[in-house]
């Protein structure tokens, strides 16, 4: 008899969630578990709020010398490195102090000591050696790193592996709301679905009404997604605007409000999945990445504000499908559906937990 | 501005820097990072998880090279050799000691049980060893490593028991030494985390392996498995070891067949008549880790990462007082205790110092290769290994017999 678990922690600022099915209840906790303390291994890897995590160590060190690292490690930032020079520069992984200097980070571990806080910008002063499996920055350059882009991506992956590894064939993981990977289908009984687990995105628009009626769907199996908003961190700005929390590195660290509101990246990996997310909500509108996005073989959904009347609503549009030219969402594909119906889980990009996995 | 920030504000403009330098206790204890100038090979044996935390630490030291990971569960060794690039993996301890000929130093990480075969056989090949706590599941196992380390001539040997070595411990150690809690009156530590402890296997010979902590055989629970490195903290603060232990417990969440219990109390009984009060549970996750030390003038709280002291009102002030960041828990304020207090005080950024900057593990290797390379003290020899592992191991024989169980000081002896 197929039971469902469920399993929790609190790690990188949110809580990650698992959902997973077995005839031995037992045994699947077992995996569960050790998927959990992957996750809980990445957040004390990579949080930049705690002094002794790799990260911090990496920022410290690598403008001196070469940092050894595992090879998970080493290829997350492979992704990210890739994701940069793709997306043009739009996401980029050293765009940590323009968020601190525009009140998005508190308590990060601090400039390093002996001389002024000079810390530069921009990825391709990163360097990976693939013999040596190290990263280093090249000409002395002080890169105050931040996953905060992809580690959440990059757990669901170690942990998703985790439980394949350990014989799970249905589960659903996500990290805050704003990723999820899953494992087949839902399996347990009433609870069926050989399309997959369906997840929601919750419309930008958070009335109540709106929450369901007017957000995509999609029926996740052995894939993942990723979402980002702007409406998921805000902070005020100098000129008493508020500025979103995805920032782009290319221009003066804002992303317009105006713009694109939300992104959504559906793909294999849920790392390369969030640093895209991001990397298009980067770009937004003007399409400057979405030909390399579309060369991914991912698919990408993006929501503008229209104005109809005195309503603002939601308007979501395709990305991917068809070389990374931008379609609306006029006729929904086979796996994106206009939702309505209950969803196994929520998504959006607010990190609170007042939405969460739906089922028991 | 307050009074009190007014008062900082002066002591740092005004010759702040020597007074930090001569008011803070801890200013001798902060060591320079250890420099490996030439290649140090060491190899790995066992890759559970504390095999995998290891070599991530090790890592993080220039010019050491891990040459070499052994575990005879091959998906684990597949695992630890994706955490080093070019080492070279074996299933077996021997060949790996007898064929990778610069190996200096290794570090044994298997199971509890299987402790004792690889430290001794290393240490009689001519290696360095860094062995993980307890000691051994067995106080003949314990006594028997702890021999070899004796005699082993110039090889260093380590217990992996991270309190004598975590700098936060250390300049603890420090004030309660220097009498700033003034006199012990009691103890307690607990190790709480909500997990089965179970672990899945690719097959049932392999599972039964992995689930070696849940076999009443070799296992010795909670009480020696995750207690012996928080009583170890407790007997080198305390200067003493316990003469009694009564224990209990009981499967409480965990209802799978298990013998092995998964919540445990256990009370200690020393010679000066002073207590000290463990629990620990796989059930619940409250607070996690931590000890506390109860004396007269304060309390001292241990958090591996973090630690705090909290003052009794009618306790003197110290001078270095004025420096400290505080805390407030409930109705308690805590002043929190950073390692390299006196070096970031002079620079104005003590805050910057709250937590570690490498995690625990990081300083014992580090301490562990001090002693290796550079000769310096062990900082946590095989006879305090030995000692931490008889109060655990019979701390879990009075869990499993509830009852009380008499410590005899002849058991900490070698033989």
């Amino acid at each position: 008899m197929e039971q469902m678990i469920r399993l929790a922690t609190y790690a990188m600022g949110t809580r990650f969630e698992i959902l997973l099915s077995g005839d031995d209840a037992v045994g699947v906790r077992a995996a569960g578990e050790e998927a959990l303390a992957l996750i809980e291994e990445c957040d004390r890897q990579f949080s930049i709020f705690e002094r002794d995590s790799l990260i911090s160590h990496i920022n410290r060190i690598a403008h001196r010398r070469p940092v050894r690292l595992d090879a998970d490690t080493f290829a997350m930032f492979r992704v990210c490195l890739a994701v940069h020079e793709e997306s043009g520069g739009a996401f980029d992984v050293t765009v940590g102090p323009l968020m601190e200097e525009l009140g998005f980070r508190g308590d990060s571990e601090p400039a390093p000591a002996g001389g002024p806080a000079r810390v530069d910008i921009g990825s391709e002063w990163i360097e990976l050696d693939e013999e040596d499996q190290t990263i280093h920055f090249v000409d002395g350059k002080r890169l105050k790193l931040d996953l905060g882009g992809v580690a959440k991506g990059h757990a669901l992956d170690l942990a998703r592996q985790s439980l394949v590894g350990n014989g799970v064939t249905s589960a659903l993981l996500h990290g805050g709301t704003s990723g999820v990977v899953t494992i087949g289908c839902p399996v347990q009984p009433g609870f069926e679905n050989p399309d997959g687990w369906r997840v929601a995105i919750r419309s930008p628009d958070k009335s109540k009404e709106a929450r369901y009626s007017r957000c995509p769907s999609v029926a996740l199996k052995d894939s993942a997604l990723s979402v980002s908003a702007q409406h998921g961190r805000v902070a005020p700005g100098a000129d008493g605007t508020v500025r979103g929390h995805v920032i782009d590195p290319r221009g003066d660290g804002t992303v317009s409000p105006a713009d694109i509101v939300m992104t959504a990246v559906i793909g294999s990996s849920a790392c390369q999945a969030d640093a895209w997310s991001t990397a298009l909500l980067v770009t937004g509108s003007t399409g400057m990445c979405s030909e390399a996005f579309g060369k991914t073989g991912m698919t990408g959904l993006i929501c503008r504000p229209e104005v109809t009347g005195d309503e603002v609503l939601p308007k979501w549009a395709l990305i991917g499908s068809d070389g990374g030219t931008w379609q609306e969402c006029v006729r929904i594909p086979e796996a994106i559906h206009s939702a309505g119906s209950p969803a196994d889980a929520v998504v959006d990009d607010d990190d609170d937990d007042d939405i969460s996995v739906e089922r028991e | 501005m307050t009074q009190g920030s007014s008062r900082r504000e002066f002591l740092h403009t005004a010759g702040g820097t020597m007074a930090a330098i001569a008011l803070w206790p801890g200013a001798e204890l902060a060591r320079a990072a250890l420099r490996v100038t030439e290649p140090f090979t060491v190899g790995l044996i066992g890759v559970g998880k504390q095999g995998r935390a290891i070599l991530s630490e090790l890592q993080k030291i220039e010019h050491v090279n891990i040459k070499a990971v052994c575990d005879v569960d091959e998906s684990r060794l597949r695992g630890g050799l994706r955490r080093v690039q070019g080492a070279e993996g074996f299933a077996d301890y021997r060949e790996m000691l007898d064929t990778v000929s610069d190996l200096k130093a290794v570090f044994v990480a298997t199971p509890t049980h299987m402790h004792r075969e690889p430290a001794v056989h290393a240490l009689r090949s001519g290696k360095h060893v860094y062995c993980e706590a307890p000691l051994a599941s067995t106080i003949k196992d314990c006594r028997e490593i702890a021999m070899a380390a004796r005699d082993a001539g110039t090889s260093v040997f380590q217990t992996g028991m991270l309190g004598r070595t975590d700098p936060v411990y250390t300049l603890a150690n420090t004030f309660v030494r220097a009498g700033d809690i003034r006199d012990i009156i009691g103890m307690r530590a607990q190790w709480h985390k909500k997990t089965s402890w179970r672990i899945q296997g690719p097959d049932a010979a392999s599972e039964k392996a992995r689930n070696w902590r849940l076999d009443p055989a070799v296992s010795i629970g909670l009480a020696g498995e995750v207690g012996t490195q928080q009583f170890d903290v407790i007997h080198w603060f305390a200067r003493q070891y316990p003469v009694s232990v009564r224990g209990s417990g009981g499967v409480m969440l965990h209802k799978d067949g298990r013998e092995i219990p998964d919540t445990i109390v256990c009370d200690f009984t020393f010679a000066d008549g002073t207590s000290f009060h463990y629990d620990a549970s796989l059930a619940n996750s409250y607070e996690g880790e931590y000890e506390q030390l109860y004396g007269t003038n304060g309390t001292v709280k241990l958090a591996w990462r973090h630690g705090w002291l909290f003052k009794e009102a009618d306790a003197p002030t110290m001078g270095w007082e004025v420096y400290a960041n505080r805390q407030q828990f409930h109705n308690e304020e805590g002043i929190t205790l950073i390692a390299d207090a006196t070096q970031l005080a002079a620079q104005g950024r003590l805050k910057d110092g709250v937590g570690l900057q490498q995690p625990p593990l990081f300083y014992g290797i580090e301490e562990f290769l001090r002693s290796a390379i550079n000769g310096s003290p062990v900082q946590c020899s095989a006879s305090e290994g030995l000692r931490a592992a008889v109060v655990g191991i019979l701390a879990n024989q009075a869990v499993m017999t509830n009852s009380e169980v008499a410590i005899d000081p002849e058991l900490f002896k070698e033989g």
